[in-house]
Order: structure tokens, then sequence, then C-alpha cells
């Protein structure tokens, strides 16, 4: 009942991490774990589609946070970017100040198109 | 108290995500709009988790946490009660310096996020037992209201060594509080001065709008090869900044002294 997927694909140098469900204390390890495993493969140019989140809470922004400042001290022009989060989602990244911090787009398309 | 609902689970963190749709059915009958629910769904993911994780320390078969909500005079009430240590977020704002890193996290995001989502939130001890209610206006469900806090910042400014200006901040930079340090930095700003030194020894909490109004007045002053330096900020409010990130694009120092003496800025 409480499921999370996410999909890694590789569009044009840049790691894209489709998370579908909800990102909540049970599953945010999951979310970490998923893009410790991109940069672990190599990828510094990270897009996290949060399209399909319905929800979020502190334990999933903590491990997004932590992946842009794993990126954003590896070599070159690391970056994390965010791309198309509902309302409720976006709501949660403006009170933590996070929307200052990301770059964040409205589209999948216009997250990845970003980097080049 | 109309309407009550009583829910009764044991503090593991599997158990969450149905408390959180227990609140969220309750909250959505009581009427609230679909942002508030969210906002009590975060709230009560939010305690539960501390609880668990904090206050039960993840091991314990003992742990029991009791929601209960209901319906009072036009606001929707969730009680949570927990027989874990005492702890009560309602005056957490200062580290204990006894504590480790690790153990202080508990003050993070999730309190935070709590106090702003709520319209209220009480807190009481009672039997041995942690008892935190929130409250939350079904009238106005649009409305973020503040912390029922008393708003005082004052600030002073001076001129220093190597063409600063030096802001000194005391008090809290809360979403009231922070349109007046947004003031007083554009001031400046418009002056020409662009660059300025931002003491905090004397700021024991910040919000997410106190710090936009660093970004925005640290983005001004480095369009104009300025730059906005921070200096002397409590435990507490450099793991707001850490947890953010924002120790990556300011420069940080442990003292004003500290700051004026780096001789980056001659």
């Amino acid at each position: 009942m409480n499921d999370l997927q996410i999909t890694t694909k590789e569009i044009k140098r840049v790691a894209l991490l489709e998370v579908n469900g909800r990102v909540d204390s049970t599953t945010a390890g999951k979310l970490g774990e998923a893009l410790n495993a991109a940069i672990d493969d190599g990828k510094s140019r990270l897009v996290l589609d949060l399209a399909n989140v319905e929800y979020i809470s502190s334990a999933g922004l903590r491990e997004i946070v932590a992946a842009l400042k794993r990126v954003q001290n590896l070599a070159g022009t690391g970056d994390l970017r965010l791309a198309s989060p509902s309302d409720r989602v976006r709501e949660v990244l403006e009170l933590a100040g996070l929307d200052e911090i990301f770059k964040i787009y409205d589209s999948q398309l216009e997250a990845v198109g970003s980097f080049t | 108290m109309q309407d009550e609902r009583h829910l009764s689970f044991k503090a593991h963190i599997e158990n969450v995500p149905a408390a959180c749709e227990f609140v969220v059915k309750a909250a959505e009958e009581a009427g609230l709009d679909e942002r508030s629910v969210y906002h009590c769904q975060l709230a009560v993911d939010e305690t539960c988790t501390n609880i668990i994780e904090h206050g039960f320390g993840h091991n314990t078969n003992t742990g029991q946490i009791t929601i209960t909500t209901g319906i009072d005079q036009g606001t929707f009430v969730i009680t949570i009660t927990d027989n874990s240590p005492a702890f009560n977020p309602v005056t957490y704002r200062e580290p204990n310096p006894a504590l480790s890193t690790q153990e202080r996290e508990i003050g993070g995001w999730g309190i935070y996020f709590i106090k702003k989502l709520m319209d209220r939130i009480d807190y009481r001890y009672v039997d041995g037992r942690n008892v935190l209610t929130l409250y939350k206006n079904i009238e106005h469900p649009s409305q973020i209201n503040r912390n029922e806090v008393e708003d005082t910042l004052s600030i002073t400014k001076k001129m220093v060594s190597n063409s600063f200006v030096q802001v000194d901040l005391t008090g809290q930079i809360d979403s009231h509080t922070s349109q007046q340090v947004e003031q007083a930095l554009e001031e400046e700003l418009q002056q020409g001065h662009f660059r300025l030194l931002i003491s905090f020894a004397h700021v024991t909490y910040i919000s997410s709008s106190g710090l936009k109004v660093l970004v925005t007045a640290w983005r001004k002053a480095r369009d104009n090869k300025g730059d906005v330096i921070l200096a002397a900020l409590q435990p507490r409010i450099l793991e707001v900044f850490e947890m953010i990130g924002f120790d990556m694009m300011f420069n940080i120092y442990d003292s004003p002294e500290a700051a004026l003496a780096d001789m980056h800025y001659e």
C-alpha cells in the first residue's frame, strides 16, 4: 500500500529519476539509495521527476538535499534539478526554503534540456 | 468536541502511513479543504516520525501512540499522545549543547513544518505521557498562521573596516520580522553598500522567509561585486543553514572579527 517506485533512465548524459508514490519516513531511504546509485554510477547531472509524487515529508527532503550536496561537491557542473512537482510538493519545498537552492522546472523535458 | 475518533498503534515506523490515512479521512470529513488536509497529514507524519525515531529511538516494543481527532468550535483538533520520554516541541528552539548533533536533529524540519502548517499547537506532559494537540481552523483553511510567539527583533547597523556594513540582529527572524530584515538590507543595497556582514550572535530562530531575505540580498550584493557574509551563527541556526545547503552559498565566520580579518575582502 505504501509503495515507492523509482525508475532511472539516461537521456543526453543526464540521469533522469522518475519517482512514483509517496516519499515519507518509511520510503525515503529508497529514494536516497536510487540517487546514490546514480551518483556512484558516475552521473553528476541528475533530474528528479516528481510528477507522480503525491506526498513528501521532511525525510524525503533530507535525501534530496544530501544528493544535491554530493553532486555539487563533484568536480565539474554537477547538479540535481527537480521537475514537475505538484502544488502540494512545491509548497513543502518552498516552506523549507528549498525553492531557492534547487532549480525547479515545470516539465521533465525542460529539466533535462536545462543541462545542455 | 464533535465527531471524536481514536486510533492506537504500536510505535513502529511502518504504522505511520496508516495513521496518516486515518487523519486524512477525519480531516476530509471535518470539511477541511484539500490543502489543509495535506497540512494535517504532514504534521501528523512528522510528529509520529519524531516520536518513533527520537522519542523511542526505534528500539522499543512498549511504545504506543494514540491519535484522537475531533471538531471543536470550527477547528479540527488532532491530539497525539505517546509514552516516550518527555519532549516539548512547542518550546523546542535552541539546542541543548549536551546533546550530540545526531540527537539534536529532532528539532529539524519536522517540528518546523508542524509549527508552520498548524494554526496552533499545544503541548502538555500528563501522567507520564506527551500530549501534543494540533489545531487547524476549518473556516480559514487557506491561511497559514504564524507561530504564537512574540515578534521581537532589533537591528543595528554600523560601518566597519573593508567598507563593510555590519548588521547586528537580535531576536527571532520569522515571517513577520523578516520584513524588517529585508528593509534594513535593502536600504544599504540602495545606498550602494554591497558589502554586508550580518551578525547572528543573538538570533535564536530563523524561518524560511528569513532565509529567503538573506538569499535575495546575497544575490543582489553578488551582482554588484559585493557579498553578504554571515557571522556568529548559533549551532541551531547553523544546523538549519547546513540542512538546506546554504552553508555552501554563504561565507560563514565564527565571529564578525574573524570575518573582517579575512584577507579575501581587502
